[in-house]
């Protein structure tokens, strides 16, 4: 549907990838780790590798939780914008099919964070 | 010659729709050129009821005798220092929250029936809509001095409208009156008078004043007192033009089903923030969102809609989506208020015991299983000394701005993300319900102001994490927001308390 008005109604979308500078943003979630209670935005270029992100950004917001030192980047569980997605640790974002606002989310099997509670 | 006393009635005509007159030099059309393109069809605009046939001359009179009555209180709870009667001082999240956001919400619904007030041809409705954006605008200006003096004593209370424009949590109520006041004269009635003031306006405000009586908090108590003649004529307004519209033609009930679909949803998502003052931020309880949405909604509003089965009107879609989180949302947006409140104009703390138990009462085997323990988690890092704070941005739903903690319904450890494809871009939603809005108008929704990707593309002051960007705010850690016992409110409060801590044990007024 298009949005019914007065006359011409056409505009950009705020969050187009011009405006990134050269980056994307995507989303990502350590699914049932609550703690941080909402999936987390990241700026990034595209071409950085899936370890890399998870080393240099995600790596600080999570190490403190005490299932991290426990969590194997290698049997990870992934979805990719809600399709499973077998991605390679040393390949870029991009290659792996990473797009702007693209949503990542991995469960890490075994860990349910804090006794089991999902946070 | 003595002039005949004109009846309530004669002088209702006249001072109404005895001033209005067709227009002769200009066609009717372009004088009110925004009351067709909807789609929405009037056949006879004298069909319009007029609930309470108030004139201009009455309602000054009412207005001012309210006005005197509620600023006599006011100077007189400022002069006996009325804060001090306050259950304790976290209550005054709930009034910084309503300050920012619902106080610039209801100047924002002025200008919205300001401008309906000039669109539509009837004249009895501009009439109603002309008296009802002089209500909100005066709404707005008796809470202000309601809480301005709160403002001599605590934190967080500057600066709202500041606020209003700038926090991520403000952008929801902002962009629920800003996406009405863009849409047509019709849809914006069905917005706020129906949806927001009929169907939901139980939620929002009686929660809110009770709340304010149970804790002590006259000067807000008073307000509700003068606000409730207004607020109920608003109600009154609401089930008119929908009623009045859904009789006019039959082919305005599909476009008036789809507004009554958008705008409960809306409103609903919107609601999330009052649910979570109801059970968290009131130290004194009322009563829980579960219990409040089973009245008002689950009984009164299912009986509304019953009522209006007889003009084709079916209940909001997805509202079992909302009556299945009923249970869930107010812990997990607290969840987030209490991980993210550096970056907030108001402090979180985690429930006290006598909370803990309440809520375990309320919400039984849902809060025991999922959320006591998360409290519990948080309450131990905060013995070891690392009160846990988030760092990270939040995705945002593109649709009601709320960050996205809300879960699946059959999986509380799992967040719901929904994401569609428009125009080579993808974006993400929290529901289905905020999915198939944009879906709708994804040429309006996709312009949405979402706080944490403009920080990232660079438009917040410059702030590259969540320490600028509550300096951008004006907010100060410890000042304005930040935790409540480490916080300059709970020193203070303390220190008029005689250096005992005065947070109360149990829930009952």
């Amino acid at each position: 549907m298009a949005t019914i008005s007065i006359g011409d109604y056409d505009f950009k979308p705020a969050d187009r990838v011009e405006n990134y500078g050269g980056d994307i943003n995507i989303y990502c979630c350590w699914e049932h780790h609550l703690l941080i209670p909402c999936p987390a935005a990241y700026r990034l270029p595209p071409d950085i590798p899936l370890i890399d992100f998870l080393e240099t950004m995600f790596r600080p917001d999570h190490q403190h939780h005490p299932d991290y030192a426990r969590l194997n980047y290698h049997n990870l569980i992934w979805t990719l914008d809600g399709k499973s997605w077998q991605p390679k640790l040393a390949a870029s974002l991009r290659e792996g099919g990473v797009v702007h606002m693209s949503y990542l989310s991995f469960r890490a099997p075994g860990l349910d964070g804090f006794n089991g509670h999902g946070v | 010659m003595a002039h005949r006393k004109l009846t309530l009635k004669e002088k209702y005509q006249l001072m109404t729709r005895g001033l209005d007159w067709e227009t002769t030099y200009q066609p009717m059309d372009k004088v009110f050129p925004y009351d067709q393109y909807e789609g929405i069809k009037i056949k006879n605009w004298d069909k319009w009821e007029d609930p309470f046939r108030l004139t201009m001359d009455a309602y000054w009179k009412y207005q001012a005798e309210k006005e005197r009555k509620l600023y006599a209180i006011l100077d007189s709870f400022s002069q006996n220092n009325g804060q001090l009667n306050l259950s304790d001082a976290r209550y005054l999240t709930a009034l910084k929250i309503w300050m920012q956001g619902i106080t610039p919400a209801e100047y924002n619904s002025h200008r919205g029936f300001c401008m309906v007030g000039r669109q539509f041809r009837g004249a009895g409705a501009r009439v109603a809509c002309q008296m009802q954006a002089l209500d909100e605008l005066r709404h707005a200006q008796t809470q202000m001095h309601a809480f301005s003096q709160y403002n001599k004593h605590f934190g967080g209370f500057h600066q709202a409208m500041h606020m209003r424009d700038r926090a991520w949590y403000l952008s929801i109520p902002k962009s629920y009156f800003e996406d009405a006041m863009t849409a047509g004269p019709f849809e914006f009635v069905t917005a706020i008078s129906f949806s927001f003031e009929y169907v939901l306006t139980n939620l929002l405000f009686m929660p809110f004043v009770s709340g304010a009586a149970y804790n002590g908090d006259m000067a807000t108590t008073t307000f509700g007192f003068s606000a409730q003649s207004d607020e109920s004529r608003h109600m009154t307004l609401g089930l008119e033009v929908v009623k009045f519209i859904l009789e006019q033609h039959e082919d305005n009930v599909p476009i008036m089903q789809r507004y009554i679909d958008k705008w409960f949803w809306r409103g609903y998502r919107l609601l999330a923030l009052v649910g979570t003052m109801m059970d968290y931020m009131l130290p004194k309880k009322v009563m829980s969102w579960a219990e409040a949405w089973g009245i008002y909604w689950e009984e009164n509003g299912m009986a509304l809609f019953h009522d209006l089965e007889r003009y084709g009107i079916k209940p909001p879609k997805y509202h079992e989506i909302a009556t299945l989180e009923k249970n869930h949302i107010t812990h997990q947006a607290w969840t987030v208020f209490y991980t993210a409140c550096p970056a907030t104009a108001f402090h979180a703390w985690l429930p006290q015991p006598y909370e803990l138990d309440w809520l375990s009462e309320k919400y039984g085997e849902t809060f025991e299983r999922y959320y006591r323990p998360r409290f519990a988690q948080f309450a131990e890092l905060e013995r070891a000394g690392e009160r846990f704070y988030t760092n990270r941005l939040p995705l945002v739903c593109q649709t009601c701005q709320v960050p996205v903690f809300f879960t699946e319904v059959n999986n509380p450890m799992r967040q719901s993300v929904r994401q569609l494809d428009w125009q080579g871009m993808k974006f993400n939603f929290c529901s289905d319900g905020c999915k198939d809005i944009f879906a709708h108008e994804p040429e309006k929704f996709c312009q949405a102001y979402i706080p944490p990707q403009q920080i990232y593309q660079g438009n917040a002051g410059g702030a590259r994490n969540l320490q600028e960007y509550a300096a951008w705010l004006k907010c100060e850690f410890g000042k304005d927001s930040g935790e409540y016992y480490t916080s300059e409110d709970y020193a203070r409060w303390k220190q008029w308390h005689g250096g005992k801590d005065t947070t109360p044990s149990s829930a009952a007024a």
